[in-house]
């Protein structure tokens, strides 16, 4: 290599061109993949995997060289009240926390429901707020709202008329269940346990043109519920509604397809569920 | 004490005044997690913003924390999650790259693998291929030990430092001079004919 050919090519400028190439082919691991690969908690294969992710993607290197530095940060144990910055940040989110109730919604129903019986409110524990911005006025009304906007699944259509009926009346014995894609949450969720009639509910993260949401068994990954095709509500919110005749007690997983120029299919959420055949 | 525990968010958890226990954690971390927003956005408004997603975020899950890893673990991923849904998705979307799980990725099958085999090969990558200098340039890079060819992909693409290199890598700064250094020697005799010197193996100001 001879400095000052001009015809040659800059080998740096080469070689990130061909790392920009194969980047575009490749899918990024999650903060909580990024997370095991720094505790060294991974699998040999997928270790290497994410090692040579790492080499061309500035964008989780920068966030893996993050998380060193969160894990070496040592917080003080008393603070200078000087941090006026930190104050003013604080008394906007305290006021959020008081608005909106940071915690979960089963606490909520309960503190604003004191005086009726507690049977009359079925919430389900794993039930949990979906984010602000996705998230219509009151939980009940966003779930007359979803059964009556159909998107195109076949379930729904025979369990309709009876859930509209369900969920008009003050005694509600459904399970809503929020299926909020888990590489958006920094915890790991509790599975959600579907009893009485079931109405998933996805907040696809990622667009497509269509979605397809099937349901498999957890235990043989067999097919319960054939792929359903449909598009979400003006809300972003696409449900499927599960009678609880439509599945015997058990574990299942509801996945959730991108379909894409109408066959492409990619498998863009996957959430566990079970099925409890107690009906309180 | 377990250095791992965090008095605050323990009282938090116990349920011990909780509006005080939670108002000394954003205390403790606000800085923190302002300054992992504040290199990547572009606004004050957008890093607040970002900032008062987390800690909301914290606040709604924190019960659900189990003290399996450090608390500073967790809350990264909860920032780089807010991170990732509210701007990288909004920035990056025009790269046809998602963020999938490990798992989906180790057990993508069948139709999944047909497609991942379909844009490897119709990418763009291929598209570079058809340049024979590219296509010599890829196939010397493949044939490096693979350690060595990431040292030296984070040093060129990436522009990254020996240390933060050693950091990512799991390797010290010296295996990483060692790699980068070898590794241009056997680059100039392979690639000597088809591209400028390199200069990715040279120590710069301030490098370590």
């Amino acid at each position: 290599m001879e400095l000052g050919v001009l015809d040659k090519p800059s080998f740096e400028e080469s070689l990130r061109e061909l790392a920009a190439r194969r980047l575009a082919a490749e899918a990024h691991p999650t903060p909580e993949d990024l997370a095991a690969y720094g505790a060294g908690e991974l699998a040999t294969e997928q270790h290497e995997r994410i090692k040579d992710h790492l080499a061309i993607c500035e964008s989780c290197s920068k966030l893996l060289l993050d998380l060193a530095e969160f894990e070496r940060f040592e917080p003080a144990q008393s603070i200078s009240p000087a941090d006026a910055q930190a104050e003013a940040s604080w008394q906007r989110l305290r006021e959020r926390l008081k608005e909106e109730g940071g915690e979960a919604d089963v606490e909520r129903l309960e503190d604003t429901r004191a005086d009726e019986p507690a049977r009359v409110l079925v919430p389900h524990p794993s039930r949990r707020p979906v984010p602000v911005w996705q998230r219509p006025a009151i939980p009940w009304a966003l779930a007359a709202g979803l059964a009556l906007c159909v998107v195109g699944l076949g379930l729904r259509v025979g369990s309709l008329g009876r859930q509209v009926g369900k969920l008009s009346e003050p005694h509600l014995n459904i399970s809503v269940v929020d299926l909020v894609d888990v590489s958006t949450r920094g915890e790991r969720p509790e599975v959600p346990v579907v009893q009485g009639d079931g109405v998933l509910v996805f907040s696809p993260a990622v667009k497509a043109d269509e979605y397809e949401v099937e349901v498999v068994s957890a235990a043989d990954g067999s097919l319960k519920i054939r792929p359903l095709r449909g598009r979400p509500d003006k809300d972003g919110f696409l449900t499927l509604s599960i009678p609880p005749t439509a599945l015997p007690a058990g574990k299942y997983s509801a996945r959730l397809y991108g379909i894409e120029n109408g066959q492409r299919r990619r498998l863009l959420e996957e959430h566990p569920f079970e099925i409890s055949s107690a009906i309180p | 004490m377990d250095e791992r525990r965090n008095v605050w968010v323990e009282r938090w958890q116990k349920g011990i005044d909780r509006e005080e226990s939670f108002h000394q954690i954003f205390r403790q971390y606000y800085r923190l997690v302002r300054s992992f927003f504040a290199r990547r956005s572009r606004s004050e408004e957008e890093i607040e913003d970002l900032v008062q997603e987390t800690f909301f975020r914290v606040h709604r899950n924190l019960d659900h924390f189990r003290g399996e890893s450090k608390f500073e673990t967790w809350l990264f991923q909860v920032s780089a999650n807010v991170y990732k849904n509210t701007v990288r998705s909004q920035t990056t979307q025009k790269r046809d790259a998602q963020e999938v799980s490990l798992d989906e990725l180790a057990t993508s099958s069948g139709e999944d693998a047909a497609i991942s085999r379909e844009v490897r090969e119709n990418g763009p990558l291929d598209d570079l291929l058809q340049d024979e200098r590219s296509l010599i340039l890829h196939t010397a890079m493949q044939e490096l030990p693979p350690q060595m060819r990431r040292c030296v992909e984070l040093r060129v693409s990436q522009d990254m430092k020996y240390r933060e290199i050693a950091a990512l890598m799991g390797v010290s700064i010296d295996t990483v001079k060692a790699h980068l250094f070898q590794a241009r020697q056997l680059l100039r005799k392979r690639l000597g004919d088809y591209f400028a010197e390199t200069s990715f193996a040279e120590a710069r100001f301030a490098d370590h």
